[in-house]
């Protein structure tokens, strides 16, 4: 063997290496790469069996690497398939062959292993690499291009040699100088193959995140179109299943949020038909309507089945084989209900887990992969932004009509408050109301009912915006039709309640305090429905007395019935009425002003004409509620006997 | 946001649905009571407990929620009882002199055992 043949095989040798170099480096993620080491393996082989050859002579090194070769070139195959109990064997098989090989050599034996026995050796090796190389089939493999590609130059280049080498010998100049250097070649092929293979990955790749982008445009110019002309939160649901779903060229696909109020997830939009991943009673499984419509009306408890698994786990899955996983195994086994892939993904804004996006295959054999699952995530992740915008707009749009209703309605209270009133002959008045932002629901009245007497009224309706103002309306009208001197202060009350009882929503109904002052008796009666005690302070005793009577609120019972009191006051003492939000003003503490203040502030000014001591209660509260905010009216009527 | 916070989550003990509120039932949250039951009535669920224990306050618009889910479950022939009526809530109520229009209960387990009873 001469040295000087040695120079080119390096030289092809290390060409191939380069080769093999730049194929492995152009993709760090390309499906396949784990085909390469037995290739650079392969080469490895080459290069000692040559430099061994060179410096040694020992022929037997020819077919032992030749082996090595093929053996090789099955582990490369196997990178793509699984390993068998036949490949086992076979492996074992030729162990064996290089034990015995090496055995005749070293050992005295009586058969002579010659190169026809090592030629045979290695073509049954041939063979079966080649039934290995068949039974291939992109069906069952999709990486298989880069096998099918070089499955036929590989063989004929492994089997040609060999068989020359069984029929001449490992001796012959020819196999040295033109036979050898043909499996480089074959090597290179193969070593090209996966170049191309690479490349195309790479284009695919780059065509597949260009689509992805397209999709991604596409879906924001739908949702821009929808939502310019009028927002509702399903339109927007539907358009975002509906991409996701053709985007992944799904067959169905669901949003399930959670509940407001429940921990569980309600259907939201769906495409296609999205069968329950659950078992099903049969009455609902007659149709596909009937299917659909169970899957919409049935809420997911957050934690059960696989959406509510995603939900509360916050983490996206894809199930590649529906029939391979037992959460979803059932549908893989059900005609009507199947479903052959399923990606679920969380929709997630700031921590905060929104729903869950999910989409279907349901067809045999179709199944989403890795990149559909990656679309679907990036996906959400719009998607979630999305849903959580439009949630949030929404809510604010919804809160502005609320106060501009409001707005009106503190109008409206204002057109109604009581105007100057008649001059007492034989007391002072005063009356305060600090309407709170947006709320009317404070009413006060003083209306003269004849030369001596007039009536006092407080009244305060719950709920809020024009339902409320309108209550009030409805009050001050038909108490200004009941109103007579002849009139007591408890008929008063029931006929007002009689007249709303009925018209009204219950939660409008409104508490009332009607108070009836003659100037020449002294005398004060009181009936109360349900509102604030009215407060009496004694001149004489300094004391500071509530004065209250049975009867329930203004709308609730058309039969009601309201007592009343009769007492008489004397010189400097001096009647209060007030609403709920002066004694429920709350301070920044979350502290409320409460009674007993009220009470000791009205005390702590006993000689102050009727105006000084509403300003100087008003004064106190405004001290203690400091900069919290004022979330209700505010009234105070005060009155001082002569 | 300006707006204080009222919560309401659902319970279920058997057939009956615990309606928990927490936080402030004022003019701008009791609304949501109405709606939830509301959707709760629509479902055809019969039997509430609405549990007021950690209600930090309510005002008269409160009030007035709890009225309208009363009378609008009473109407239709199902049953709400009001539990842990107590602090603000329950001076609220007495002062508003609802204490017999609501079917007042000490507590869940007392509202669960007249469901019961009752049934």
């Amino acid at each position: 063997m001469e040295l000087a043949l040695l120079w080119p095989k390096l030289f092809v040798l290390l060409l191939l290496a380069l080769v093999l170099y730049r194929v492995a480096t152009l993709r760090s993620d390309a499906a396949g790469r784990e085909g390469l080491w037995p290739l650079a393996a392969i080469l490895g082989i080459l290069l000692a069996r040559d430099l061994a050859l060179a410096l040694t002579g020992i022929s037997v090194i020819l077919p032992l690497s030749g082996l090595a070769v093929v053996v090789m070139y099955l582990v490369w195959l196997k990178t793509f398939t699984e390993w068998t109990t036949t490949d086992r064997v076979y492996m074992a098989l030729n162990v064996l062959a290089v034990v015995a090989a090496v055995a005749n050599r070293l050992l005295d034996t009586p058969v002579e292993v010659g190169a026809f026995h090592y030629g045979l050796w290695i073509e049954a090796n041939v063979v079966y690499l080649a039934v290995s190389l068949g039974l291939v089939s992109p069906v069952t493999n999709e990486n298989a291009r880069v096998v099918l590609r070089t499955r036929f130059v590989l063989l004929s280049a492994l089997a040609l040699s060999h068989l020359v080498l069984l029929l001449y010998g490992y001796e012959a100049a020819l196999v040295h100088q033109a036979l050898l250097p043909v499996t480089y070649f074959a090597h290179g092929a193969v070593i090209i193959a996966y170049y191309r293979w690479f490349h195309e990955q790479e284009r695919e790749s780059v065509a597949y995140y260009a689509a992805n982008l397209e999709s991604m445009f596409d879906f924001m110019k739908n949702l821009g179109s929808a939502i310019s002309r009028r927002i509702e939160m399903s339109e927007v649901l539907d358009i975002i299943v509906k991409a996701a779903s053709r985007n992944l060229g799904a067959d169905a696909g669901a949003i399930l949020l959670v509940d407001e109020y429940e921990d569980v997830l309600r259907v939201r939009a769906t495409q296609g038909i999205y069968p329950p991943i659950y078992p099903v009673p049969d009455i609902a499984r007659v149709t596909t309507g009937s299917i659909k419509r169970h899957f919409a009306e049935t809420p997911i408890p957050i934690g059960e089945t696989i959406l509510g698994e995603t939900v509360r786990s916050a983490e996206p899955v894809l199930v590649s084989n529906a029939a391979e996983d037992p959460r979803i195994s059932g549908n893989a086994a059900d005609d009507v209900l199947f479903v052959s892939s399923l990606i679920a993904v969380p929709l997630i804004v700031s921590n905060r887990v929104l729903g869950v996006i999910s989409t279907l295959k349901r067809a045999e054999n179709q199944f989403f992969d890795e990149r559909d699952f990656e679309h679907l995530r990036t996906f959400a992740e719009y998607a979630s932004v999305t849903i959580d915008n439009i949630h949030t707009y929404l809510e604010v749009l919804e809160k502005r009509e609320m106060e501009t209703e409001l707005d009106i309605a503190a109008e409206i209270q204002s057109k109604l408050l009581p105007g100057n009133a008649a001059p007492l002959s034989n007391g002072s008045l005063a009356s305060v109301t600090v309407p709170a932002k947006g709320v009317s629901g404070d009413y006060h009245d003083v209306i003269s009912l004849d030369g001596r007497r007039l009536a006092m009224v407080v009244a305060d309706v719950a709920g809020k915006g024009i339902p409320a103002a309108m209550v009030m309306v409805m009050v001050r009208s038909i108490l200004h039709l009941v109103v007579s001197p002849q009139r007591e202060a408890a008929a008063v009350l029931g006929l007002v309640n009689r007249g709303i009882t009925g018209s009204i929503d219950l939660d409008h109904y409104a508490t009332m305090g009607y108070l009836i002052y003659d100037q020449d008796s002294r005398e004060v009666t009181y009936a109360n429905a349900a509102h604030h005690p009215l407060l009496v302070y004694r001149k004489k005793t300094s004391k500071l007395l509530q004065v209250d009577t049975e009867g329930l609120p203004i709308g609730i019972e058309r039969d009601a019935k309201y007592a009343q009191k009769r007492f008489t006051v004397e010189s400097g003492d001096m009647l209060v009425l007030y609403t709920d939000g002066m004694v429920e003003a709350m301070n920044e503490q979350g502290t409320q002003y409460g009674l007993q203040s009220l009470k000791e502030a009205v005390k702590r000014f006993p000689d102050a004409e009727p105006q000084q001591l509403v300003d100087n209660v008003m004064a106190d509260l405004e001290a203690f509620v400091g900069n919290a905010r004022r979330h209700d009216d505010q009234t105070m009527l005060a009155m001082k006997v002569q | 946001m300006a707006f204080r916070n009222m919560d309401i989550r659902l319970r279920r003990a058997g057939s009956v649905y615990i309606v928990d509120i927490s936080g402030e039932m004022d003019l701008y949250n009791a609304h949501k009571l109405k709606e939830v039951v509301k959707k709760m009535l629509e479902k055809g669920i019969r039997d509430y407990v609405i549990n007021v224990d950690s209600v930090t306050y309510i005002d008269s618009t409160g009030i007035g929620a709890l009225m309208h889910v009363h009378s609008t479950i009473k109407k239709q022939g199902k049953r709400m009882l009001l539990a842990n009526v107590k602090g603000t809530v329950r001076q609220v109520i007495q002062l508003t002199k609802l204490m017999d229009y609501f079917d007042i209960v000490e507590d869940e387990t007392a509202a669960l055992r007249r469901m019961k009873a009752e049934a």
